[in-house]
């Protein structure tokens, strides 16, 4: 099999042809009017927001910032903007149950109206009332009512006293109370003077006296009925002069509500209460004071509307983001007032949730922080099961104790939820959670790249033109632009697909505007974007930097000439925050007689992950099925990452590792001037790893410090040709024929590169060509087992023979 | 004020007293009466010889006037009763005495309180007595003691029902006569309350002639005392006139002349029973 040969410097990068573009700046093109690329999601998302079963609610799976937000939100206005404007809706106090204030549902606008006219009904009740009360009908009214009380009274009282007078007896004021005594003469008679008088006298005296103390008895036992219905008759006059004083009123305000029932209603509640409480009303000194609900202002303040949901400034349904979705922003509240100490509440207070606002139309919500919110999500679920929604504070639902306080009746919910966050969530939910299938049916899943094309170029060329346009950045050049293309390519890290992610292509551009700003330009040009690149890699490139000075100093031991057995440059990625960056890894084996196991040093010290393991156990079975099918594998071989001191996972070094193997079985020294990267089935064939551009720049920049010769590069898989987008150093040094990039499809290939040796295949003896490494290393295992079938057999033999 | 009036000063506020709350009303605003004219304040209680003999009776009853509840009477409980009430109204004057810097006194006297008080009163007192006793039953006629009292010819006396007004309300005085009339505008100016002093002249219907001289009199006289008053002409004498008058000008006490055809015969009881702030009737 030959050694592969290097790939053309056009296969190392794609590029974005500028004069592709049908633009000279992004000033010449118009905004994007469609969202690109994103088809799935959008006939999701339409499907979803029609779809008015309940439970049709939608889940916007991608990763952050791809631009489900701003895509969602464009979606769902252009559709609410043609939809029905949902009521307004508002709170007033229920006068039969003064806790549980009403819901009054009303068209669009008539909220606010409602709550204007009530208050203008308030503010004339101030001055009706008073001025009712106080006119002089009312006045002489209730003094004549007065007045026949005092003379019912006193004309009982007159004829008792006339009675006794006539009798010669008279009415006496003690200490506590009245007494009758009999008088002579003006005065009262004392003890001796009565006993002398003669005996039907004094009798006479004591029956008469009797007699009218018990009709002055009966006269203040009446007293107090009498006042009652005096009492009564002045409470019935007040009626009606409430009812005359309130009644015009509301009759008017009715007509200005000819369909509305609930309004109708609520206005004779009005007008009944005010006749109730018509005591409390009139005399407003006297109540002022009191504002623990009985006073005068509190009175009143129950005739007022308090409008939750107002929507006449609406065009269409509301769409409606919550960027805090807690648990009362969710539902909505119950403010309290602080007075004196003391809490108070009423409908007033009541606010609306997010929810409320979003009835009739489409709620936005970020999955993650619904789900950060204590009790949030629960509430939701909640509201949606119940196709209502209930204003309950926390304290009401999970306190031990429980307060007196306001429950509002519910709004019934006519809402579409639409929830967004990274399909991480969306698959936990779906699994752990069974309300959640049941709520969200929908998922609108969104890519995260589209195909490379003419065609997409030029629509990317657009976004970017938009995006450019809404940040108010300089005009991109069409180099600029093309740049940028190539840069969304190598986000994703493939040549023939461009990254979707908005939110990187954003920043990217704005950074390209502040350093062409920098550099004076009035337009970007492709320098600039390039500069951007290259300042947000140099800014994260810290640890990086540091790695390579250690390679550098050969405090990390990296060879790059030479050759050795058993030794081989593999290619790691390093992932930090949002940078990744390869730098070349060390990696040794050892072969020895044993008992055909291959440890892995990494996974016996548990810094290497299940996959790292995968790749290990893979190879060692390729070992067995190549090279020792009919015979016992009598070897021991370890593998190890040097100067490794974290966690190793994934099998892209297993090619290396392989090789390494192979080298130190065959005895053949590979190259010292390569890496090799690639992970390795059990039949030898190299497959695709992730990171193929990082990893390779990783090595080429430590060959490039040391100085390139030509010798250097570096085997990737030749299925990661695709996505090779490299940086222009390493380009420029590839057509210079400095530095090579090789693709290899197995493992045979590489060995061949690394050694410059012949692999072999095996030839009609079913045996490989004598020399190959394939020879060499078939050679070794059949001595090794030859060795330890002999070592076995001694031992044995020598155990017959122990005469113990 | 820089002229005090003339003449006359009140020496003593004499008001008779029980052991009612209204009485207790009446002693507070009689104290207030005292410190505004510098006099002395009595607090005259007449145990009543009547009552306690009333009381001697065998078949003697008290009537609660609230419950209307039968209970015995003796004279030896309301003996009782009666010192511990001289007792609780001693020590209520003695509060005056703090409280307004007055000198107060308590007279304990037994006998009839007309004749008492009668006999107890010097000419220069005012004596302050309840409309009808200070019972707590509402009775319209005027009770005899007031009778009485107002019709002794040398006294001045206020006849109340309830505490009196704001001292923002005016003090209304009726001025029907060029003497009689002064005299009452005197009386009216100072039982006046002291800071504001806000008087009303209230003048007879009568001819053009005779109301242009009355009011010039009037306005000379407060003018040489540097008095502002506002001056109305009535309707008529009948006792619900002037009761309007004074209800619709918010008086807080009205000064009328013993010789005013106002308080004639029994019209005059009419309209001592119709006013409702304290009237005081002058000499």
């Amino acid at each position: 099999m030959p050694a592969p040969t290097p790939l053309a410097a056009d296969a190392l990068y794609r590029r974005c042809d500028p004069d592709g573009l049908p633009f000279e700046t992004t000033d010449e093109i118009t905004d994007l009017d469609q969202i690109i690329g994103q088809d799935r999601a959008l006939d999701a998302l339409h499907f979803g927001a029609g779809m008015s079963s309940s439970g049709f609610n939608l889940f916007v799976l991608g990763p952050n910032g791809i631009g489900k937000h701003t895509v969602v939100r464009r979606f769902l206005e252009e559709r609410a903007a043609g939809e029905e404007t949902p009521p307004d809706w508002c709170y007033v106090h229920n006068f039969e149950e003064p806790n549980h204030p009403q819901l009054l549902k009303l068209p669009v606008g008539s909220g606010k109206r409602l709550r204007d006219d009530l208050d203008n009904l308030v503010d004339e009740l101030h001055a009706a009332i008073p001025a009712t009360f106080e006119s002089d009908e009312y006045q002489s009214r209730v003094h004549e009512l007065q007045q026949e009380f005092n003379q019912r009274q006193e004309e009982a009282f007159q004829e008792i006293q006339e009675e006794a007078e006539g009798k010669d007896i008279t009415l006496l004021q003690t200490p506590a109370g009245f007494t009758f005594a009999p008088v002579r003469d003006g005065e009262v008679i004392g003890p001796e003077d009565f006993q002398k008088l003669p005996e039907d006298e004094r009798r006479r005296v004591e029956a008469d006296i009797s007699h009218l103390q018990e009709r002055l008895q009966w006269v203040l036992r009446q007293i107090p009925k009498w006042r009652k219905e005096s009492q009564e008759k002045v409470r019935e006059v007040n009626r009606e002069m409430a009812d005359f004083a309130v009644g015009h009123l509301i009759a008017g305000l009715k007509e200005s509500y000819p369909d509305h029932d609930g309004v109708r209603d609520h206005l004779d509640a009005i007008q009944q209460d005010v006749i109730d409480h018509v005591d409390q009303l009139r005399d407003r000194h006297q109540h002022e004071e009191q504002d623990d609900g009985g006073g005068y202002e509190a009175l009143l303040r129950r005739y007022r509307a308090n409008v939750v949901v107002d929507n006449s400034q609406l065009e269409g349904a509301p769409v409606v983001y919550a960027d805090l979705p807690a648990h009362q922003h969710l539902v909505g509240r119950v403010d309290h007032r602080a007075q004196q100490g003391a809490l108070f509440t009423d409908y007033r207070l009541i606010r609306a949730g997010a929810l409320h606002r979003a009835n009739g139309g489409y709620l936005i919500l970020d999955a993650r922080k619904v789900l950060m919110q204590p009790f949030a999500w629960e509430a939701l679920k909640r509201a949606l099961y119940a196709g209502e929604v209930r204003i309950e504070s926390l304290d009401q639902i999970y306190s031990f104790l429980s307060t007196v306080s306001l429950e509002p009746g519910p709004m019934p919910l006519d809402v579409k939820v639409v929830l967004l966050g990274d399909r991480f969530l969306y698959y936990l939910l779906a699994e752990y959670d069974p309300d959640f299938r049941e709520l969200f049916k929908v998922q609108a899943d969104f890519e995260e790249d589209l195909p490379r094309s003419d065609d997409n170029n030029a629509l990317y060329g657009r976004l970017i033109g938009t995006l450019v346009r809404r940040a108010e950045l300089r005009p991109f050049h069409r180099s600029a632009v093309a740049r940028a293309i190539e840069q969304a390519s190598r986000a994703v890290e493939d040549s023939e697909r461009l990254s979707l992610h908005a939110g990187d292509l954003a920043d990217l551009l704005q950074e390209a505007d502040f350093w062409a700003g920098e550099a004076g330009r009035e337009r970007v040009e492709a320098a600039d974007v390039q500069k951007a690149v290259d300042k947000q890699g140099y800014r994260a490139e810290r640890v990086r930097d540091r790695m390579q000075d250690a390679i550098q100093r050969d405090i990390l031991m990296i060879d790059t000439g030479g050759a050795e057995v058993g030794q081989i440059n593999g290619l790691a990625v390093l992932q930090m925050g949002g940078f990744a960056f390869g730098r070349p890894q060390r990696i040794t084996a050892t072969a020895r007689l044993g008992d055909g196991e291959v440890i892995d040093i990494e996974r016996e010290t548990e810094m290497g992950g299940p996959i790292h393991s995968k790749g290990v156990m893979i190879l060692s079975s390729f070992l067995g099925a190549r090279y020792a099918t009919n015979r016992p594998l009598s070897l021991a071989a370890s593998l190890t990452f040097e100067q490794s001191y974290g966690m190793v996972e994934g099998d892209s070094a297993s090619t290396a590792e392989l090789c390494a193997l192979l080298s130190a079985l065959a005895g053949a020294p590979l190259k010292q001037s390569l890496a090799v990267t690639g992970s390795v089935n059990q039949h030898g064939e190299v497959q695709a790893i992730g990171g193929v551009n990082e990893k390779i720049e990783g090595f080429f920049d430590i060959c490039r410090e040391r100085g390139l010769d030509g010798s250097h590069g570096v085997a990737i898989p030749q299925a990661n040709v695709v996505h090779l987008m490299l940086r222009e150093d390493v380009r420029q040094a590839a057509a210079a024929g400095q530095f090579a990039i090789y693709p290899v499809t197995s493992v045979d290939e590489a060995v061949a590169l690394f050694t410059g040796l012949e692999a072999g295949s095996r030839g009609d003896d079913g045996r490989f060509p004598e020399g190959t490494v394939n020879r060499r290393v078939e050679d070794r295992l059949e001595e090794l087992s030859r060795i330890h079938k002999h070592e076995r057999g001694g031992k044995e033999d020598s155990g017959n023979d122990d005469p113990a | 004020m820089t002229t005090p009036p003339s003449g006359g000063d009140i020496r003593r506020v004499v008001v008779l007293l029980d052991a009612s709350r209204a009485s207790r009303t009446a002693l507070v605003e009689a104290a207030e009466l005292a410190a505004r004219s510098g006099a002395e304040l009595i607090g005259l209680f007449v145990e009543e010889e009547d009552l306690l003999r009333s009381a001697a009776l065998p078949f003697a009853r008290e009537l609660g006037p609230t419950s209307g509840a039968l209970r015995p009477l003796d004279p030896a409980r309301i003996e009782r009763r009666l010192r511990a009430q001289a007792r609780e109204l001693q020590h209520l004057l003695q509060g005056m005495t703090r409280r307004y810097a007055i000198t107060a006194s308590l007279q304990v006297a037994r006998g009839r309180v007309v004749t008492q008080a009668l006999a107890y009163i010097s000419p220069g007192d005012l004596i302050v007595v309840g409309k009808t006793g200070w019972s707590s039953l509402r009775r319209r006629r005027l009770g005899s003691t007031a009778r009485h009292l107002i019709g002794e010819a040398s006294l001045t006396v206020m006849v109340m029902e309830q505490g009196g007004g704001a001292e923002a309300q005016p003090t209304m005085v009726l001025f029907d006569h060029p003497e009689a009339g002064l005299r009452a505008l005197e009386m009216a100016a100072r039982i006046a309350h002291r800071d504001s002093r806000i008087l009303t002249v209230l003048l007879p219907p009568a001819d053009p002639d005779t109301l242009d001289s009355l009011r010039r009199q009037a306005e000379s006289w407060l003018q040489a005392r540097d008095l502002a008053a506002k001056v109305q002409v009535l309707g008529g004498l009948a006792a619900e006139t002037v009761a309007q008058a004074v209800r619709s000008g918010n008086g807080r006490a009205l000064v009328v002349s013993r010789t005013s055809p106002a308080l004639a015969g029994e019209a005059g009881s009419r309209l001592i029973e119709a006013v409702g702030p304290p009237v005081v009737v002058v000499p």
